[in-house]
């Protein structure tokens, strides 16, 4: 059965509202064609990514978002995200500071079907001193010790790229594979976008590489280089040219503008 | 590069060496034993091959960061370090195993905190009220997560300044000494050693603020003072210098592990134009396929 879809059938599945995730991490492996397809649709949405980038960038530059879940939004070497930077400090976004053990546990949690995953994490630290936060303390029913009750993150949608992918739906991930797989099963849909779509997986995938099955995987669409400027091992180290200028950039609304409508459309014939 | 600091000693016929090389030198020292060793900075990331290659080779690396690329050789440090490091890699892992092994312990890591106050809290998240920052940093990735599960963090601060080093954290991602650590009960996370571009601390282990261990070559205590945003512990004695680079530590940073001259992204030339020229270096010095399309 083929999943193989368009990124215009992806990007409409998404309704206002929807609990959008997005994989890789930082500067690598960025679902960037998939994003700017959905920041184009004009639907806002609310964000869970666990390690941000220019995914989480263009979305809140686009005006897009309307609440951000988060252990960590920047361009690494490249710096700090000037949309994230405008988005908090105009103190007008709602948003959920995670760290990474408890957006991992939470992620655990969907993938466990229970409501929330104890963790250690958060004794004495701010993450649990500021308004809105959804995380409890708790004392263990088994010991008595003090824990953190981190609440099930299940996003009704999740993009992915990949560097390959067959028709049917499953998924090669060649590089760091992020949380990308877990995700993968705490989410209602799974779109991915590849490099290249094949027939068949290779047979000898080495053990430095990220498999996700077809049962978890919604749809398909061929995008090479989908990942825009961010890295994809081993075929598309970090284009440090291409990121600087949005970097440089993105900040400026029609820039940006102009730069995601190239991105959306970039769409080959398959 | 960046000016020269000090000359290395013992060997006689060192030449000169920079802060950056300074810094590495003196973070090499806390990677030992069966541990994943992690830099959060330029500088820490190549004192941990540094560690690899001249004292420890138990420690295990990660190509750059890379999860896919466990067990690495200590190779040369390099923007897109995946492509350089992973063909040594011994096997792939993912973040659920890095975080098994920290709740372990198995993991020594050196952080870039952007604020450390006088009780050696941290702060990587946001200057200003978190509620409305007035610059949103990046969010507490793993800071709070070690601090409740490996023994001690050490701290790497490329700008010792008097905004670095402050008073009071505005966030806290990582919990220093004091009062509020003892009423938690809290044993984990121990704010260890402090290094800058001035010299060595640590903190003292009942709050009473920040000592200072040594100070690079042509510092003074009065430079440090001024440099730093609250009173410092009044040395005991006269203050050593930081033992310099030895010549087989030079020689190896700079010709083994970092040739392409990454860590100058820690040093006062730090910016995109440096950025450019080192990624435009990269691709002949490692053969990493050209970026554009």
């Amino acid at each position: 059965m083929s999943k193989v879809l368009s990124l215009g059938e992806m990007v409409t599945a998404v309704p206002p509202g929807a609990l959008v995730s997005f994989g890789g991490g930082g500067m690598a492996r960025k679902p960037m064609a998939a994003v700017a397809a959905l920041a184009m649709s004009h639907t806002p949405v609310r964000l869970s990514v666990f390690l941000g980038g220019p995914d989480v960038d263009l979305m809140l530059g686009a005006g897009e978002v309307q609440s951000l879940d988060f252990a960590y939004v920047g361009f690494d070497l490249l710096g700090l995200s000037p949309n994230f930077r405008r988005a908090r400090e105009s103190g007008g976004l709602p948003v959920v500071e995670w760290t990474e053990a408890m957006y991992i546990a939470g992620v655990e949690a969907a993938t466990h079907h229970v409501p929330f995953m104890p963790t250690r994490s958060g004794l004495g630290v701010d993450v649990l001193e500021v308004p809105g936060h959804p995380f409890r303390r708790f004392p263990c029913p088994l010991t008595g010790e003090t824990l953190t009750a981190v609440p099930a993150i299940r996003p009704d949608f999740l993009f992915i790229h990949a560097t390959e992918a067959d028709r049917a739906g499953n998924v090669r991930i060649t590089g760091d594979g992020f949380l990308d797989p877990y995700l993968a099963r705490a989410s209602g849909t799974v779109f991915v976008t590849a490099d290249r779509l094949v027939d068949q997986l290779p047979p000898d995938l080495s053990e430095h590489e990220t498999t996700i099955s077809r049962l978890w995987v919604t749809g398909v669409a061929e995008l090479p280089r989908g990942a825009a400027f961010t890295a994809v091992f081993p075929q598309w180290p970090l284009d440090y040219a291409a990121a600087g200028e949005y970097a440089a950039h993105c900040g400026d609304a029609g820039w940006l503008r102009d730069y995601a409508a190239g991105l959306a459309t970039a769409e080959p014939a398959r | 590069m960046s000016g020269a600091v000090g000359t290395a000693g013992a060997a006689g016929a060192a030449g000169e060496f920079t802060v950056e090389e300074q810094v590495i030198s003196v973070l090499a020292q806390i990677y030992r034993g069966q541990v994943i060793a992690v830099g959060a900075t330029v500088c820490a990331d190549i004192a941990t091959r540094l560690a690899k290659a001249l004292y420890a080779p138990e420690i295990v690396l990660m190509a750059g960061g890379s999860m896919a690329g466990y067990d690495c050789a200590a190779t040369p440090k390099a923007l897109n370090d995946e492509w350089v490091a992973s063909p040594s890699s011994v096997r792939g892992s993912d973040w659920i195993e890095t975080f098994d092994l920290i709740s372990a312990g198995k993991y020594a890591i050196c952080m870039g905190p952007v604020q450390v106050d006088r009780t050696g809290s941290c702060n990587i998240s946001v200057l200003g009220d978190w509620r409305r920052p007035k610059v949103a940093l990046i969010g507490a990735r793993g800071i709070p997560d070690d601090m409740v599960r490996l023994e001690e963090l050490t701290f790497h601060v490329r700008r010792h300044t008097p905004r670095a080093l402050v008073e009071k954290v505005d966030f806290r991602c990582g919990l220093g000494f004091g009062p509020e650590r003892d009423e938690l009960g809290l044993t984990l996370g121990r704010p260890g050693m402090l290094v800058t571009d001035l010299g060595v601390f640590d903190f003292d282990e009942h709050g009473a603020g920040l000592r200072v261990r040594s100070l690079h070559a042509g510092v003074s205590f009065e430079q440090v003072q001024a440099a730093t945003g609250f009173e410092l512990l009044a040395p005991s004695g006269k203050l050593p210098v930081t033992p310099p680079p030895t010549e087989a530590e030079l020689a190896c940073i700079r010709d083994e592990i970092d040739p392409l001259g990454v860590r100058r992204l820690d040093g006062p030339e730090a910016g995109p134009a440096l950025l450019a020229e080192l990624a435009e270096r990269e691709r002949e010095l490692f053969a990493i396929p050209g970026a554009r399309r």
